[in-house]
């Protein structure tokens, strides 16, 4: 009954219209390049203060939700994903534009990210507790393992080309060490340059590497528009019902993995999204068109991406523990309602806590209208002649990297890392190990040095627990298992054939 | 995006080789100068890592080289993108000194022109909404901070 009363409250006007706001403004800012949730969040959360708590949260997780998705549609259309998280979908999702089924695309990765939102959102609802407490069970050297794990999922993706996805990462790697030590807070590799004294900004490195890369790309290519032949954008978001079918296997399967790696802590978006696409790439019969326009692989990470919003919510509500950083900022937006996460949450302030729950299933339904109903109006972004849109995304991309810390730096910044990465994407070095390495890498140094820490005293209660060794047997699965059939004719050839 | 029917020219495994090399060894040499030796750690194994894979690329790209299948590359239009660089850059210097919505419509109506665009009306008329509708929305609705310059920071 009360379940009812907490779902009921939800359809109350004022909390459908911040519903409302929070949903169409989270899926602008996820498209546009330089905006994220957690720049749609950082704004709002002053913006909530005279709210009435669970109207506040609902629109903090409307913004949250949406916004993972608004990146999907910049990302698959004209290659530039909105934020991080959509980083994987250009890997089918603009070969799909490519070939004129912009559209089609659009409607795979609505659906799919409609089902992993409300499988995240349903798990976040009926399991948090008992999914809490194993993320509990993480320690240092679990955590270094987890990102270990998503570095070996991205480099294990460019088989051919591993060698040169284990340099880019190393160079992500370095990136991530300039600023402040996180254990000792001493300043490394600043050059003596005050912007950087405390971190290498995430959001100018990563506009730089896929936005304004992008544009040089584009200016470089001189193609007038993205899709040349007008004609080629066919077909129509709306999928039969077979083949909304054909991926329920695939989605739903994504959805559970991004659900649980939402959970841990420091995982994350792109962490699902790699493992998830590299779980269809492994079970579809024809893996070599991962990478070309497979709707499997657009699909799967759809449905992680999105799934990964509830998991991510699952340690935040129930211990404290932000399940990355757009959850960190949900923290502060708990705070200033005079909320505290743990058992009260879910007793004293029920009403809050599950009218979240509700608000955020709700939210995917908008996924579905703006994905399904304006996708036409976004498809034709790629009409827009490149003399056009070049311009624009450069001055959105500029507008974007200011808006972060309000530093002339950062411009700067961003256009050092638009060259590195016009420069990776013609030299052949995929970008996402940097990009990954750079998002993960000073966690991993951290949780390393502690680990080594706890290791001095009893290195084997550490390292012999069944969870590390597990993580570890994965971590070397990634990394090996795209050379698992050269191995096995290496072996038949020298040991069988006698 | 590398056209695989380019015939191979000069290999830039080389250039990316010594640019991971010299990046490796600046940042040794300063880690070497850390304090702590726990700040050392990491960045030593990343470096060392970093060395030991340029050498292999490079190994593997004379090796390649011998054989006469060396990576092709295809940096055409690398001097239409780099106009677009300094374009940018003077976008940004402009920008920092006169404001976002003085330099913007210059940049738009600039870099249209330099890109192709000879419609006179449809320049005009991105260079004038661009601004705007970044005004209405980033400024009066979300109230975010977009630069000043330095000439009317004091206005």
């Amino acid at each position: 009954m009360e379940f009812l009363e907490y779902a009921l409250q939800t359809l109350d006007f004022t909390n459908l219209l911040w519903l409302t706001i929070g949903s169409l403004v989270g899926a602008l800012l996820g498209a546009l390049p330089g905006m994220s949730a957690d720049t749609g969040i950082a704004i709002f959360l002053p913006l909530t203060f005279n709210l009435e708590p669970v109207t506040g949260l609902i629109t903090l997780g409307a913004i949250y939700v949406t916004a993972s998705y608004g990146g999907n549609i910049t990302a698959v259309l004209i290659n530039t994903p909105g934020t991080s998280d959509s980083l994987f979908m250009t890997l089918d999702g603009y070969p799909m534009t490519l070939r004129g089924e912009g559209l089609r695309a659009i409607g795979i990765t609505t659906v799919s990210a409609f089902i992993g939102g409300v499988v995240g959102s349903v798990a976040l609802l009926c399991i948090a507790p008992p999914l809490a407490r194993i993320a509990v069970r993480f320690g240092p050297w679990e955590l270094f393992l987890t990102t270990m794990m998503g570095l070996a999922i991205i480099i294990g993706l460019s088989k051919d080309g591993m060698l040169k996805g284990l340099l880019s990462s190393c160079f992500g790697l370095l990136c991530a060490l300039i600023g402040l030590d996180g254990i000792t807070g001493m300043p490394r590799f600043t050059f003596g340059i005050d912007a950087i004294y405390d971190e290498l900004p995430l959001l100018p490195v990563v506009l730089g590497m896929f936005a304004v890369s992008q544009v040089f790309l584009l200016v470089a290519e001189k193609r007038k528009a993205i899709v040349i032949d007008q004609s080629a954008i066919r077909g129509s978001v709306f999928l039969s019902m077979k083949d909304h079918l054909s991926m329920l296997r695939n989605n739903i399967r994504a959805s559970i993995i991004g659900t649980i790696v939402g959970i841990i802590p420091a995982a994350g978006t792109t962490v699902a999204a790699g493992i998830s696409y590299n779980i269809a790439k492994r079970t579809d019969p024809h893996p070599e068109t991962f990478g070309k326009g497979n709707e499997q692989g657009l699909a799967s990470v759809s449905a992680a991406n999105n799934a990964v919003v509830g998991g991510s919510l699952v340690p935040l509500l129930t211990l404290g523990i932000p399940g990355n950083g757009t959850s960190a900022l949900f923290l502060g937006g708990l705070l200033i309602h005079g909320l505290v996460p743990g058992t009260q949450l879910f007793t004293k302030h029920a009403d809050v806590a599950y009218g979240l729950f509700f608000g955020l299933i709700l939210a995917q339904f908008f996924i579905l209208l703006i994905g399904l109903f304006g996708a036409p109006v976004y498809a034709k972004v790629t009409r827009i002649p490149n003399n056009i849109l070049v311009p624009v995304v450069g001055s959105l991309c500029i507008l974007g990297a200011y808006t972060g810390r309000s530093l002339p730096f950062d411009m700067y910044l961003i256009i050092f890392f638009g060259v590195v990465g016009y420069y990776m994407t013609k030299a052949n070095f995929p970008m996402a190990p940097f990009v990954l390495a750079f998002v993960l890498g000073s966690n991993a140094e951290i949780q390393l040095r502690r680990a080594l820490m706890l290791m001095r005293h009893n290195p084997g209660a550490i390292l012999l627990q069944p969870l590390p060794m597990a993580l570890s047997a994965v971590v070397l699965f990634f990394l090996i298992s795209p050379f698992w059939g050269d191995i096995r004719r290496l072996y038949t050839h020298y040991f069988r054939s006698e | 995006m590398t056209d695989k029917n380019v015939e191979p020219g000069f290999d830039y495994n080389i250039v990316s080789s010594i640019f991971l090399y010299i990046i490796a060894f600046v940042f040794l040499f300063l880690t070497h100068s850390l304090k702590d030796s726990g700040s050392r750690v990491f960045p030593y194994i990343v470096c060392i890592l970093t060395i030991i894979l340029s050498t292999a690329l490079l190994w593997k790209t004379a090796r390649n080289g011998r054989r006469g299948n060396g990576d092709a590359f295809d940096f055409s239009g690398t001097l239409s993108a780099l106009s677009m660089c300094v374009i940018l850059l003077l976008y940004i210097a402009a920008t920092t000194l006169m404001g976002f919505y003085l330099s913007t419509p210059l940049y738009l109506a600039l870099s249209m022109w330099v890109l192709g665009q000879r419609n006179k009306k449809i320049i005009i008329v991105v260079s004038a909404m661009t601004p705007l509708v970044i005004y209405l929305f980033f400024t009066l609705l979300l109230g975010m901070r977009v630069p000043e310059g330095v000439l009317f920071s004091y206005v």
